[in-house]
């Protein structure tokens, strides 16, 4: 055990981990209530045609990746805007077209399959300093930005319209929001990978809904629950000997499960 | 001028054509195989010579496992004499295939079968490596040269010359392994990658320590990477191993915690584009493994050879 606490691996895991959590945590709650929970399943579908052409150009994926991302998250804002669709119309669009090039693009070149594959379900475990160090600065910028913005960011989530009315710049918020999704999204797929991103942005956030009788309690809430499934799952991953990524998801399951439970038990804080 | 023109064109194509038609006459036809991975590719290549032609169903460098059928895949199969696969652990969807064509291919060669008529010894039913045992090589050799001899018997003679040839490079090889493979400084050998090397460790008296099990795509848990690190401590382990064409991410963070060296094996069947580009044979492939083992490993050779 003290080998374990010891151990970089660990260290670095749990590091990286936690700041994601705490980037998830926060953004899943306005993304949930904004009724944009799939918002970071289709960004994953866009990183992975970024990740593609990373591997196509053999040169740096995960950077390109977080380029075609932050495009693709624009993308689906201006499609929302200029077609009039509904909030996850543009978001299917987008998707499909992310996951149909990123096939094409894998298939132009038949040859980095096994790569590719790695990002299906991340390596938390096997992550270098230079990427705790950049999910650091994320989190760092996510907490800062929601920070200033606080006010006008729930004012937009709860009455857009009215927000829109008022001077609110909401266009503006929502193009932060979803580019911090997206540079989040793309920390996701190298720590849990593309399957499993989403869970971290929905299922603390929803479960602390259940809960939570403020707002700011909600965002703690849903930070506390992203903390405890990251910190629980790196530990079953050791104890069960079972890959990290889906422990994670798992103890976010039953968080959300006893959650569910204590609203029914009326037990709220 | 515009009817000169045309009538060049004609002349350009009628010459194209009948070139074409006449080079057709004096081919014999070839002998259509079809294997699925690099290493069985090579080594059929390597005994049918110019009297067969071979196609890889997996682009080396694809994917094995989920690997999926394009249309002109199908065309190919259609028209196939022979099969050459390794066995259901690693072809999984080669039953549908058959299903998918309506027919069965006419002949298949099962490597994991032929070993098994033999009673070779070691054979793990999930573990499809058999190609990185060089005696299974030699085995699977001798089955395909006796196969292509009954499809065409005009070449039996051909076939079995070959044959010899590359069985001969294959046991001076498989020798070059284990003379040079002996009095090593240690012989753990661990690999931040999924089990494949097993039937290698096993021929040369190595102690295969793998950080997943012989599916590529699974994960390591947090608990095996740890041992494997606790483990290069007690022991004063110096090298580790991964598999050449993926970034050793696992062999990186493992290194970062004990300071070991990180040495790359080919499995034969993901290639890295500069060897795709020189053509790189399986056996060279082997031959490469061989060298990095005996680095790494710090193995000095018999000196007793006479």
């Amino acid at each position: 055990m003290t080998e374990l606490l010891t151990s970089g691996i660990f260290l670095r895991a749990l590091l990286a981990g936690l700041f994601l959590a705490l980037a998830c945590g926060l953004l899943g709650v306005f993304l949930v209530l904004r009724k944009e929970a799939m918002i970071g399943h289709g960004l994953a579908h866009v990183a992975f045609s970024g990740l593609a052409l990373g591997f196509i150009l053999n040169f740096m994926p995960l950077a390109i990746s977080l380029v075609v991302c932050l495009l693709g998250a624009i993308l689906i804002l201006e499609i929302r805007e200029h077609g009039s669709l509904y909030g996850d119309t543009a978001l299917g669009i987008i998707s499909s077209a992310g996951l149909a090039l990123g096939i094409l693009l894998v298939s132009l070149k038949r040859g980095f399959g096994v790569e590719l594959m790695s990002f299906l379900f991340g390596d938390i475990l096997a992550i270098s300093s230079g990427e705790v160090w950049f999910s650091g600065v994320l989190a760092l910028v996510v907490v800062i930005l929601l920070k200033i913005n606080y006010q006008a960011l729930i004012f937009m989530t709860f009455d857009r319209e009215t927000a829109l009315v008022s001077g609110v710049r909401v266009k503006r918020l929502e193009r932060m929001l979803v580019l911090l999704t997206a540079m989040t999204v793309v920390l996701g797929l190298k720590l849990v990978g593309i399957l499993l991103v989403t869970a971290l942005l929905v299922i603390p956030a929803s479960a602390s809904l259940q809960v939570a009788q403020s707002f700011k309690k909600t965002l703690l809430i849903s930070t506390l629950f992203s903390f405890v499934s990251i910190i629980s799952g790196i530990f079953l991953s050791y104890w069960l000997d079972t890959p990290a990524a889906a422990m994670i998801v798992f103890v976010a399951l039953l968080l959300f499960v006893g959650a569910l439970i204590s609203k029914k038990k009326k037990l709220i804080f | 001028m515009k009817k000169n023109k045309v009538l060049f064109f004609a002349l350009l194509l009628f010459l194209f054509l009948a070139s074409s038609q006449l080079a057709r006459t004096e081919q014999q036809p070839k002998l259509k195989i079809i294997t699925t991975i690099y290493p069985l590719t090579e080594l059929v290549q390597n005994i049918t010579g110019d009297r067969g032609e071979v196609f890889q169903l997996i682009p080396t460098g694809a994917e094995v496992h989920n690997f999926q059928l394009r249309p002109s895949d199908v065309a190919q199969l259609r028209q196939a004499d022979l099969l050459v696969a390794v066995g259901p652990a690693l072809e999984p969807w080669l039953p549908k295939i058959e299903t998918a064509l309506g027919r069965k291919i006419k002949q298949k060669i099962y490597f994991f079968d032929e070993l098994k008529k033999v009673g070779f010894p070691g054979l793990v039913e999930q573990d499809p490596h058999l190609w990185l045992d060089l005696k299974a090589d030699d085995l699977l050799v001798k089955a395909v040269v006796n196969q292509l001899a009954e499809l065409d018997p005009k070449g039996r003679l051909y076939y079995s010359e070959r044959g010899q040839k590359l069985r001969a490079k294959i046991s001076n090889l498989d020798r070059e392994f284990q003379e040079q493979l002996a009095n090593c400084r240690s012989n753990i050998f661990i690999v931040a990658g999924h089990q494949a090397f097993g039937y290698l460790a096993r021929r040369y008296h190595l102690q295969l320590v793998s950080l997943v099990g012989a599916n590529p795509e699974s994960r390591p848990g947090l608990k095996k990477i740890q041992e494997i690190i606790e483990l290069i401590k007690k022991e004063q382990v110096k090298a580790i191993f991964y598999e050449s064409s993926v970034t050793p991410y696992y062999a990186r963070a493992i290194a970062q915690e004990t300071g070991i060296e990180l040495y790359p094996l080919s499995t034969g069947v993901h290639l890295r584009p500069e060897e795709i580009k020189n053509k790189i044979g399986f056996l060279q492939l082997m031959k490469q493994n061989l060298e990095t083992l005996k680095k790494a490993l710090g193995c000095s050779g018999r000196k007793d050879r006479q």
